[in-house]
């Protein structure tokens, strides 16, 4: 199974967990995911999930100027955003620790 | 902020993939993607294309994150699942068979060109009144306007049909509809007028179809008597009529053309001649000017006999004679002496001029 097949399920809630630590702009956001391990995930679609959930209203954002460089725009969750993490986190536990109790082996549960 | 060339060149590229988005939508999206595309650039690396791919694809992985289902679906996403997969069958489901059944229509569409203009032309033939169901105000002055009429409504119909979806549209609408209740209303509107045709039969001269019809001329002038002459021009008397079957022909007016009644004369003591016996006797009601009803005279026999001329239209008219109280003589005729009940049987052939022309 590709990761990516994987990624499209729950790319909502990396993009929001990794907002959660941090404000971040788009590519910030990008860098930080493959940082954490997902190689795979794409551009456009760390950059279309994060204009999704702004339009749904989970992300507020503001402008940052910068003298150097472009003005950044910079994404924050908001509360209904801290919601949504909680949720969504939730589901993916339960789910996880089912799918490792289906494989009833002992090296995947985390 | 100015984005660099190449920035822009990928933007632009990416934008016309999604052309297809509602303008709002494509906004939203977009808003900040150049400045995002910077930010790729900004850290430094191979070009953007290598790095992101062709902007198609990346149009449509953009595509495809942001207009994903909202991870805020209220139950489970298999719920969310089974939900959208049955919005998604009756969409398409819905899709088909409206489309088909348009496809269809649409095929019919040159054929009611042609219907709208037949009922344009025959809604004017119901109005003027004139000319066959088919062929409205008759083959002179109907077929040139129908032919106009299919003419110009298949050039409106085909203007129609090129041009996008309009104001227009709605006008087109109601002006179809409304020719199509004009269908309906010519439709029953000429079953009428038919109908009409049919009750509409000739008159008879006594008013009412159907009523015992007593002898006239054509012209509608009442015979209240019959006066036969010989060859020689003798009077006769007493001659009894019948017709080609036999029967006898005794159903003379019972009112003249100035409507004055006509009744027979009885004379008291006699047995009444046959009806089918001429001349009749008779007696014609005459009133005078102030309503009082003068004296009864029997008609006389006409003194001036017409030649025996063939023209039914000669002589007659001398005949009848002016009414002149002077009395005449019933004994000018007698009542028939041979007897009245039984008509002999073949005697109609008897009389050599059998009249059965």
């Amino acid at each position: 199974m590709e990761t990516t097949q994987l990624l499209k399920g729950v790319l909502d809630l990396a993009v929001l967990a990794v907002l959660d630590g941090r404000d971040g702009y788009g590519y910030d956001v990008l860098r930080r995911l493959r940082a954490a391990g997902l190689d795979d995930v794409g551009d456009a679609s760390v950059y279309g999930t994060l204009r999704r959930l702004y339009s749904a209203g989970h992300l507020t954002s503001y402008v940052v100027p910068s003298e150097e460089g472009p003005h950044r725009k910079y994404y924050s969750l908001n509360a209904a955003g801290h919601d949504q993490l909680t949720r969504s986190a939730k589901t993916w536990n339960d789910f996880a620790d089912t799918m490792a109790a289906l494989l009833e082996r002992p090296e995947v549960a985390a | 902020m100015s984005a660099s060339p190449e920035v822009s060149e990928y933007a632009v590229q990416v934008r016309a993939a999604l052309a297809d988005l509602p303008e709002q939508q494509r906004l939203d999206l977009l808003e900040d993607l150049e400045d995002h595309l910077a930010e790729v650039v900004a850290d430094a690396g191979p070009p953007l294309e290598a790095r992101l791919g062709p902007a198609v694809d990346y149009a449509r992985d953009l595509r495809l994150a942001a207009l994903a289902p909202s991870a805020t679906a209220p139950s489970g996403r298999l719920q969310g699942a089974i939900d959208g997969v049955r919005t998604d069958v009756r969409r398409v489901w819905e899709l088909d068979a409206a489309r088909q059944l348009r496809a269809f229509l649409l095929e019919l569409r040159p054929a009611w060109w042609v219907l709208r203009a037949w009922l344009v032309v025959a809604a004017a033939g119901l109005l003027l009144g004139g000319g066959p169901l088919l062929l409205p105000l008759g083959p002179v002055l109907g077929l040139p306007l129908l032919i106009a009429a299919v003419v110009l409504s298949v050039r409106l119909g085909r203007r129609a049909a090129t041009q996008p979806a309009g104001s227009g549209t709605r006008t087109s609408y109601i002006a179809n509809t409304a020719l199509a209740v004009l269908a309906v209303v010519i439709v029953f509107g000429v079953q009428q007028r038919d109908q009409q045709f049919v009750y509409a039969g000739p008159s008879a001269p006594y008013g009412y179809p159907g009523d015992p019809r007593p002898l006239a001329h054509d012209d509608g002038t009442p015979i209240t008597n019959l006066y036969p002459y010989s060859s020689n021009g003798e009077p006769l008397s007493g001659v009894l009529l019948y017709d080609q079957d036999g029967r006898a022909v005794d159903n003379l007016a019972t009112t003249t053309n100035e409507g004055e009644e006509v009744r027979p004369l009885v004379v008291p003591g006699e047995p009444p001649p046959p009806g089918n016996s001429y001349p009749q006797q008779q007696q014609v009601l005459r009133y005078d000017e102030f309503g009082g009803l003068l004296p009864a005279s029997p008609r006389p026999s006409p003194s001036a006999w017409p030649s025996p001329s063939p023209s039914p239209s000669a002589a007659p008219s001398a005949s009848p004679p002016t009414p002149d109280p002077a009395a005449s003589d019933p004994a000018a005729s007698d009542p028939a002496a041979t007897d009245p009940a039984a008509p002999p049987a073949p005697a109609p052939s008897a009389p050599a001029p059998a009249p059965s022309s």
